[in-house]
């Protein structure tokens, strides 16, 4: 089983973030209130942020090791990241924007990418750029790009956020269905407590950069640890659907 | 009302530049011998500043744009100076820094280079008062970019430089050609800067501008000539850079 760890520590402002978190082929979903650096962390997975210490391994591979000066670059990492809005690459087409990561020639690269667009629903989209897609093709046509490299992780930042309220639901089934099946670690922030139910993995509270509770989330609904993990998780049902 | 005035201000020397002369006028003057020369050099100095300009100035301004350092923000302060020095400013600072005994003069003149009143001077001449035009238009173009657009191509498997040239550069691109344009309507137009620092040759450092200067001297018509070919450029580069609906929806 692939596993994802991170022992770091960033400064960032006036953010003060010390974080050690394992994450293996079940998943984790990271809740926090705003500014608590959930963000931050998925950054410096990447290597988009540099932490002032600690290291960051996927499987045995080392991504980053402050004391030995190792600090590969995004590009080498294969960590897969989908921001809040998707930053879908506007001036691409969808397959335009899944082709981007893929290696080949260009009519194998299109190929490849149409039939993965195909596979996640979004395949008759594909000829059309980023501004004429409803929100939950957007998310579909960011998580085919995200996955066409074929990512040893993947982290999710608040995927659901910018959906509304008819889309909401079905693009997360679409999307817990798809993590699942992808048998790679992931992350994922979330913020709603009905999100974090149905992603129905592991949780890890984070408070001003601090890991503040950890676990299943049966254990965190009957003791929360603090009056954030209660308010967020409160009247929550301790199982997924 | 009182804008109207000033509307009305701005208009009429422009009109009066066309209605004041016949277009056999135009052609006489066309055919005047310090036309041809003073338009060839003009076009062909100012396409290589506009090349020297994109060049160097869009590593800048990729630099400038995305930095958070405090120096950045000095750089770019800096590289506004020369819109608020004026142009004989400009030419006389050029010269004391290249000129034969300018400060760079000895060095200059050690590896054979000698640029004052040459048509190199002219190229520098315009590079300088035009850069902030292309540098700022680029660096807000590239201050524009979704920083998570950047980030997330690496993670495609991206190196810096492909995501300069397939996302950086794409979504830049309206502001880099705004920013080129303005800059090479600038260079044309460079008048006080390259009288002070080239001369007024013919041949060699009379661009458009110096012609029109020389011309009034001899011949209205020519000098009213060169005139209309600089108004109707300026003209197509504002109607070239006029708001268009964007194409893309962000």
């Amino acid at each position: 089983m692939t596993t994802l760890a991170a022992n770091i520590a960033v400064r960032l402002g006036s953010l003060d973030l010390e974080v050690a978190l394992e994450v293996d082929e079940r998943g984790l979903v990271l809740v926090g209130p705003n500014g608590s650096g959930k963000t931050t962390i998925l950054l410096a997975m990447i290597g988009a942020r540099r932490p002032s210490r600690g290291r960051i391994t996927i499987a045995d591979d080392v991504l980053f090791d402050g004391a030995t000066g190792v600090d590969r670059a995004t590009e080498e990492r294969g960590l897969a990241y989908l921001p809040q809005d998707y930053a879908l690459f506007p001036h691409l087409t969808a397959v335009g924007n899944v082709a981007f990561g893929l290696r080949g020639p260009r009519a194998e690269r299109i190929h490849r990418a149409r039939s993965l667009l195909d596979r996640l629903g979004v395949g008759s989209v594909a000829d059309r750029h980023p501004g004429g897609l409803s929100g939950g093709e957007r998310q579909r046509v960011a998580l085919a790009r995200a996955l066409a490299p074929s990512p040893r992780a993947l982290l999710l930042d608040e995927p659901l956020a910018a959906l509304d309220v008819e889309s909401h639901y079905s693009v997360r089934t679409f999307l817990v269905a798809e993590l699942r099946a992808q048998h790679r670690p992931f992350i994922v922030i979330a913020h709603d407590r009905e999100d974090v139910r149905a992603f129905a993995a592991p949780v890890a509270v984070l408070e001003r950069g601090r890991v503040v509770q950890r676990g299943e989330l049966p254990s965190l609904v009957s003791s929360p640890a603090t009056p954030f993990t209660a308010r967020l998780l409160g009247g929550c049902s301790p199982g997924p659907d | 009302m009182l804008g109207g005035g000033l509307l009305a201000f701005l208009i009429i020397p422009v009109v009066a530049l066309f209605v004041t002369g016949s277009p056999a006028d135009w052609l006489a003057g066309l055919r005047h011998p310090i036309t041809a020369p003073a338009l060839l050099l003009s076009l062909v100095t100012t396409a290589i500043s506009l090349g020297v300009l994109v060049a160097f100035g869009t590593p800048l301004a990729w630099w400038l744009g995305r930095s958070e350092a405090r120096g950045a923000r000095f750089v770019e302060t800096v590289v506004q100076l020369p819109i608020v020095v004026p142009p004989a400013v400009a030419g006389l600072a050029l010269l004391l820094a290249f000129g034969r005994r300018g400060l760079l003069g000895p060095l200059l003149e050690d590896t054979g280079i000698d640029i004052a009143f040459s048509t190199i001077a002219v190229v520098l001449a315009q590079v300088f008062v035009a850069a902030p035009f292309y540098i700022q238009a680029a660096t807000a173009a590239f201050a524009g970019i979704d920083e998570n657009l950047l980030v997330v191509a690496r993670t495609l498997g991206a190196r810096p430089a492909t995501v300069l040239f397939r996302i950086a550069l794409p979504l830049a691109r309206r502001g880099l050609i705004a920013g080129a344009a303005l800059a090479w309507a600038r260079a044309l137009g460079e008048f006080g800067a390259t009288l002070m620092f080239a001369g007024n040759l013919s041949g060699r450092t009379q661009t458009l501008p110096l012609a029109v200067y020389t011309a009034l001297e001899s011949d209205v018509r020519a000098a009213q000539a060169l005139a209309v070919i600089l108004v109707v450029i300026a003209l197509a580069i504002i109607i070239f850079l006029r708001p268009r609906r964007g194409r893309h929806a962000r």
